[in-house]
């Protein structure tokens, strides 16, 4: 299954300083780097990390000063990000393009909870369907651009249709595989208490399978962010999507690369968003980092 | 083989939310060469973290470990280590485990057959060379890996709970074996425990170990003849002595 | 089980024979009956066909597409983007995620960096591609790169944090050398993840490989999709989408296959293709 890890986090490598993992570190001491295990701490070195990113970025741009086009500095980027950013359009693209987003990520949550649960309680749909999930798996969202422009015209059913089918399958499979790890121990614990099927699933299931799904809404989260720009070749004349393509096509390199931190900036934040509601609802292991 | 020396050892944990935990304070005592030395306590007492010291996985705040007089600060082939848990490399096979230490010894290959061979005979495990770890049983694993640690010929045997996994019975018979063995090796031996019956049964020295903070609450020689018999009288005395310094708390 | 599933392995000579078919016909019913579905509307509802055309115009299209080569010549254009550029990825994403596994200084510089641009699609890359690298093969690699590396990364890297510690405490047991410990235990330790990266990796270098196509292509599948998407030709572009999903499947497959057959111990219930 798909056992990467999802989202941002180099803060929790940090401070996760768990004492019997301790034992067994490849250096013989306490150094310097575990010292600054603290949450805070943890996110300065995340800070540092893109700083260095910057720094080498900056040289490059002093050092074989290429054309802005080809490669613009920092500060022009970030110049032309404060810039973008003072005005309304800009603002209502990051809007509208998060609430693609985010739509097409909920409906994906939704129904692949919904089949991944039907999946595991009916073998018999299981094997059905099993063919149809497993080839569409590999048609990419960006393939069904045109059809979905053909299909669903000017409407945005088309853009939230690309970022649904972008995080659908991956969240499926996810919950999937948490359930089907569920202990079967837990299950006949729940029987002797009589627990109705339904309350089962709700109250000893779901929860004991909460950190593998938690783990795939954040991938299927992070896929529906990657579709976006898909989506938004889907008839848009909104969205940051829309706006990283277009510029594209004038070579206006600065936007693009604008465009770009703004979506990584979304992504992550809305990556710890989710990352704090999985926290928040079951508190206790998170998805391991 | 060689004498170990635990010299006023003391260890502070800083847990990352700030908690100071004093593991282990001014802890000292002696195992002869060629002696079997057992270290109880409950869970909190230091016993690991004494071990990855004793290891040289750790470094002492204040104090030092002595193997055959010298001072010891990092893992080193004077001193095996048996681990808890599963600690067989799961893609090797038997025999490759137990060679591992000779090959990074830098051995040949000739030569590490040769010697891996006649420990995987010593530990009983003949047969099974070309076994995978995932194949074998509690008992079996476990002889495996102190076969591992015996092939370097080191002159200590640091073992952390290697039977905690075991059932019962299968603890039992280990014990016997790893007695039969050490009688055959004669390599001094420090084994971790929280079960008083396995340490009588095994040491000729054990060292009870109290919490909060960890130190050393008193040192018992266990003269019983070997073969041991866990039912008989005297044994039974011997443990009762162990619990008494287990549940009493140390004086100053 | 079901209860058809029941009767029809009642005892007798025909049980064995009649649970084959049923369980060929489970496998392969839905999409028989979506596809008959499509069939049907599209010969009631003309709009649709425009839209979304229909399975016999598609088999043609398809059936053509390989008599008279086109097929062939544009999946190999395709296939060899894909795996150059997933043979790229690999050598530069796995050294950097085991760097990144075990030296945590490492780690903590380089993820956030990767967090940040794991959300970005390829498609912002396209002008920064071409911008840097032209309209050659170059600029295609680099769009494929983009997308794989990400999965190829985050796999080798989770293979190498979660190596049980004590692993590690017994090498150092017996050598402090750090090369024989990533050699002899790193190494072998991760290599399910490794293996397991590689594999979506390939499948997401299948896809990335479509974007890429969007580069000053003349030939592959994402070429002539996006042709006949430009000049609203459904049936090819359906027809270029199941090629797209069904040469996905196939490459899953080989790979499987190869690593199945050449690696038994290594290859764990890691490596499903689901």
């Amino acid at each position: 299954m798909h056992r990467f890890l999802a989202g941002p986090g180099g803060a929790a490598i940090a401070s996760k300083g768990d004492f019997n993992l301790t034992r067994h570190r490849a250096s013989a001491s306490v150094g310097w780097t575990r010292k600054l295990a603290s949450r805070s701490f943890g996110m300065l070195q995340a800070a540092t990390g893109i700083a260095i990113l910057l720094v080498g970025w900056e040289i490059v741009t002093v050092l074989f000063r290429p054309l802005p086009v080809i490669l613009p500095s920092p500060q022009d980027v970030f110049g032309r990000l404060v810039y973008l950013l003072s005005t309304s359009e800009t603002w209502s693209n990051l809007g509208i393009s998060l609430a693609r987003v985010v739509a097409g990520f909920l409906l994906g949550t939704g129904s692949g909870i919904s089949v991944a649960v039907l999946l595991t309680r009916h073998p018999f749909l299981d094997r059905s369907l099993r063919s149809v999930l497993v080839a569409l798996r590999f048609v990419i969202p960006f393939a069904w651009v045109p059809i979905a422009a053909y299909w669903f015209g000017l409407s945005e059913t088309g853009k939230v249709f690309i970022t649904w089918y972008a995080s659908f399958f991956v969240i499926a499979f996810q919950v999937r595989a948490g359930i089907e790890a569920v202990p079967d121990l837990y299950v006949r614990v729940a029987q002797t208490f009589g627990m109705s099927r339904r309350r089962t699933l709700w109250q000893v299931i779901l929860p004991a399978a909460w950190p593998k799904i938690i783990v795939g809404m954040r991938l299927g989260l992070s896929f529906a962010w990657v579709a976006i720009l898909a989506a938004e070749m889907v008839n848009a004349n909104s969205g940051i999507g829309y706006f990283i393509n277009y510029s594209g096509q004038f070579l206006a390199t600065d936007d693009v690369m604008a465009g770009m931190i703004m979506i990584g900036v979304l992504g992550f934040v809305t990556d710890q968003a989710l990352s704090l509601f999985g926290r928040l609802v079951l508190p206790g292991k998170d998805a391991p980092r | 083989m060689l004498d170990i020396s635990i010299d006023n050892i003391s260890k502070t944990w800083r847990a990352p939310d700030g908690r100071e935990v004093v593991a282990l304070q001014g802890v000292s005592f002696d195992v002869p060469s060629g002696g079997f030395c057992c270290i109880v306590g409950p869970s909190g007492s230091g016993k690991s973290t004494l071990f990855d010291v004793i290891a040289g996985l750790e470094t002492p705040d204040h104090g030092r470990i002595l193997v055959g007089g010298e001072v010891v600060e990092r893992p080193g082939a004077d001193r095996g280590v048996v681990f808890q848990g599963r600690s067989l490399f799961p893609w090797r096979t038997v025999q490759g485990n137990v060679e591992f230490g000779l090959a990074a010894q830098g051995r040949r290959k000739t030569e590490r057959r040769h010697i891996s061979q006649s420990f995987i005979d010593l530990v009983g495990l003949s047969g099974f060379e070309a076994a995978l770890p995932s194949t074998l049983s509690g008992g079996m694993y476990q002889r495996a890996a102190v076969a591992r640690s015996l092939a370097t010929s080191p002159d200590v045997l640091l073992m952390d709970e290697p039977f905690g996994a075991l059932d019962a019975q299968s603890r039992e018979m280990m014990q016997s074996e790893l007695v039969r063995i050490w009688q055959t090796q004669g390599t001094t031996i420090l084994f971790i425990t929280h079960s008083v019956q396995e340490a009588v049964f095994l040491a000729d020295k054990i060292i009870v170990m109290s919490p909060r903070p960890g130190r050393v609450s008193a040192q018992i020689d266990v003269t019983l003849p070997r073969t041991r018999d866990r039912t008989g009288a005297d044994f039974g005395m011997v443990m009762k002595e162990v619990y008494a310094h287990l549940t009493t708390p140390a004086s100053a | 089980m079901g209860a058809l599933e029941h009767r029809l392995n009642a005892p007798g000579d025909r049980s064995g024979r009649l649970a084959a078919i049923a369980s060929v016909a489970t496998v392969v019913y839905v999409p028989v009956l979506a596809l008959a579905l499509w069939q049907v509307l599209s010969l009631f509802q003309p709009g649709i066909r425009e839209v979304i055309s229909s399975p016999a115009a598609v088999a043609a299209n398809l059936a053509s597409g390989l008599a008279d080569g086109s097929v062939a010549a544009n999946v190999g254009a395709s296939l060899e983007r894909a795996l150059l550029g997933w043979i790229v990825t690999l050598v530069i994403a796995t050294p950097l995620a085991i760097a990144a596994g075990r030296i945590r200084l490492f780690a903590r510089l380089v993820i956030p960096v990767v967090d940040l641009l794991r959300p970005i699609s390829p498609i912002a890359w396209i002008p920064l591609a071409v911008l840097w690298l032209g309209i050659g093969l170059n600029s295609k690699l680099l769009i494929v790169f983009v997308v794989t590396f990400f999965v190829v990364f985050l796999n080798v890297y989770d293979a190498v944090i979660r190596i049980p510690p004590v692993l590690l405490s017994v090498c150092r047991t017996f050598t402090p050398s750090r090369p024989f410990m990533f050699l002899h235990v790193t190494l072998p330790a991760s290599f399910q993840g490794v293996v397991l990266g590689a594999q979506y990796g390939l499948t997401t270098a299948w896809g990335g490989v479509i974007v890429a196509e969007m580069v000053g292509a003349n030939s592959g599948v994402g070429y002539e999709m996006l042709s006949a998407a430009n000049q609203f030709d459904p049936t090819s572009v359906i027809a270029y989408m199941v090629l797209i999903g069904l040469v996905g499947i196939v490459l899953n497959a080989a790979f499987l296959l190869v690593f199945r057959t050449m690696l038994p111990s290594f290859v764990g219930p890691g490596t499903s293709d689901a």
